[in-house]
């Protein structure tokens, strides 16, 4: 995906030679790998000539969304709490009265330390 | 059915009737314990929640190994053996005199039920492990490696960052927060998830969701909720020697709340509003306020061994009372 997000050609021998020959992984191999990831709709491709040139369906950013959104939703179920830290709460959100409060507090802290408001 | 397939029902009642024990012994020792765990700086609180959690599994383990002593010291010393004194009907807990006897019907389908209920509750846990770890690891593989950070970049506006992975765990910040963020900010908000990383604090929430499976459902909430916010106040305590400025911490929270508030809002995401007081309060007023003393656990660690040895020296009387009540309930 990486590859195919550099803008770099997506035909099954042109990413075997910027990926598979580096790294030791076959032809064939690559093009099992480009395959299902067009069967899991995360690729698009076209036949040129003789052969399938393949690219990205989603952008990086869409496919994080997607990504982000999917993690959320176990968050909400309960089942990704134990893999994740997030520094923030990602499913719950601080009521505005509390925050305003606490932002209140800060600022007051600030203040007192003479560092102002920020 | 064999002789070694009684004395491993018994054995299996055993152990499930210690773990009730043990659970209902912890959810008296958290009771008592409750006012005084919350005054405690959270690394300790953190531990002590720990030990909590795995105690119900420790203490079937030291009664059912206190148990088992006067079978396995017969198994070295047979004059020791007691077991002729028993008539054959006894649920005997003996390595050497296998019980002619095992559960009968309904302790047995007690037992069946017990095990695959922690069977499947297990199954689902470790599934949805998994899938979690496969959608951290898809953004982590996808994400621009920022070396000099020692993060990943996701590529969204919506303000995340994250410590995630079980065994390899890494920081995961977005752009949007990048972007959103002042230097200071940046420096609290990646001290605190490079603290979650040290102290592998996925692990051991994922040990301890699954050890919260044999307790009493009020005490795995707690316990669980405890838990978690103990390791973010940890965290954020470890980012404020960091950066030596525990109100910057409590402003760095504050920044990065209101910021997945605005995208929230903005893009009309799936979230929650707390109701009551939530994490990000409970922290920035934990930050605000003086820090606690570092607290000891060695007195309930030397209580937990007092009790333990205890139990071993009344073996006996311990070996006895089971296999009595083994007898009560299985027959």
């Amino acid at each position: 995906m990486n590859h195919l997000w550099s803008g770099a050609d997506g035909e099954v021998k042109a990413v075997h030679a910027a990926l598979g020959k580096r790294r030791g992984i076959t032809l064939n191999t690559i093009q099992s790998t480009l395959k299902r990831l067009f069967e899991k709709g995360l690729l698009e491709r076209d036949k040129v000539s003789h052969a399938h040139v393949y690219r990205a369906r989603l952008s990086r950013e869409e496919f994080h969304r997607g990504l982000l959104g999917e993690l959320v939703g176990n968050l909400m179920q309960g089942q990704a709490e134990a893999v994740v830290s997030a520094f923030v709460d990602l499913a719950e959100r601080a009521g505005p009265e509390h925050l305003a409060r606490l932002e209140a507090l800060v600022a007051e802290r600030l203040r007192n330390s003479g560092r102002g408001s920020r | 059915m064999s002789p070694v397939m009684h004395s491993a029902q018994l054995f299996l009642l055993a152990f499930v009737l210690f773990l009730a024990l043990g659970s209902l012994a912890t959810a008296a020792l958290s009771r008592a314990l409750k006012p005084r765990i919350a005054g405690w700086e959270p690394r300790t609180r953190h531990r002590a929640l720990v030990v909590l959690a795995s105690l119900p599994v420790l203490t079937s383990l030291v009664l059912l190994l206190a148990t088992s002593l006067p079978s396995l010291i017969a198994l070295a010393i047979p004059e020791l053996d007691h077991c002729p004194e028993h008539d054959d009907g006894h649920a005997h807990l003996c390595f050497m005199h296998l019980p002619e006897f095992g559960a009968s019907l309904v302790p047995l389908l007690g037992l069946v039920f017990t095990f695959s209920y922690a069977f499947v509750r297990g199954a689902f846990s470790a599934a949805g492990l998994v899938k979690a770890t496969r959608i951290v690891n898809a953004l982590a593989k996808t994400a621009e490696r920022r070396t000099d950070l020692g993060i990943a970049v996701i590529e969204t506006t919506q303000p995340v960052c994250l410590a995630a992975g079980l065994l390899r765990p890494r920081v995961l910040l977005s752009r949007g927060l990048l972007e959103a963020l002042n230097a200071e900010e940046l420096a609290v908000v990646l001290a605190h998830e490079r603290a979650h990383v040290r102290r592998r604090d996925a692990l051991v929430a994922s040990i301890v969701r699954a050890l919260a499976v044999v307790h009493l459902p009020a005490v795995a909430r707690w316990l669980l909720s405890e838990l978690e916010i103990a390791a973010e106040q940890a965290c954020d305590e470890e980012a404020a020697r960091c950066v030596g400025d525990r109100v910057a911490v409590a402003s760095a929270i504050l920044t990065v709340e209101r910021t997945a508030q605005h995208a929230a809002t903005s893009e009309l995401c799936a979230v929650a509003v707390a109701f009551g007081k939530c994490a990000v309060a409970r922290r920035v007023e934990s930050l605000l306020a003086e820090p606690k003393e570092p607290a000891s656990l060695r007195p309930f660690a030397i209580g937990l061994g007092v009790t333990a040895v205890s139990l071993f020296a009344l073996a006996d009387e311990l070996h006895h009372a089971t296999e009595s009540l083994l007898s009560f309930i299985a027959h």
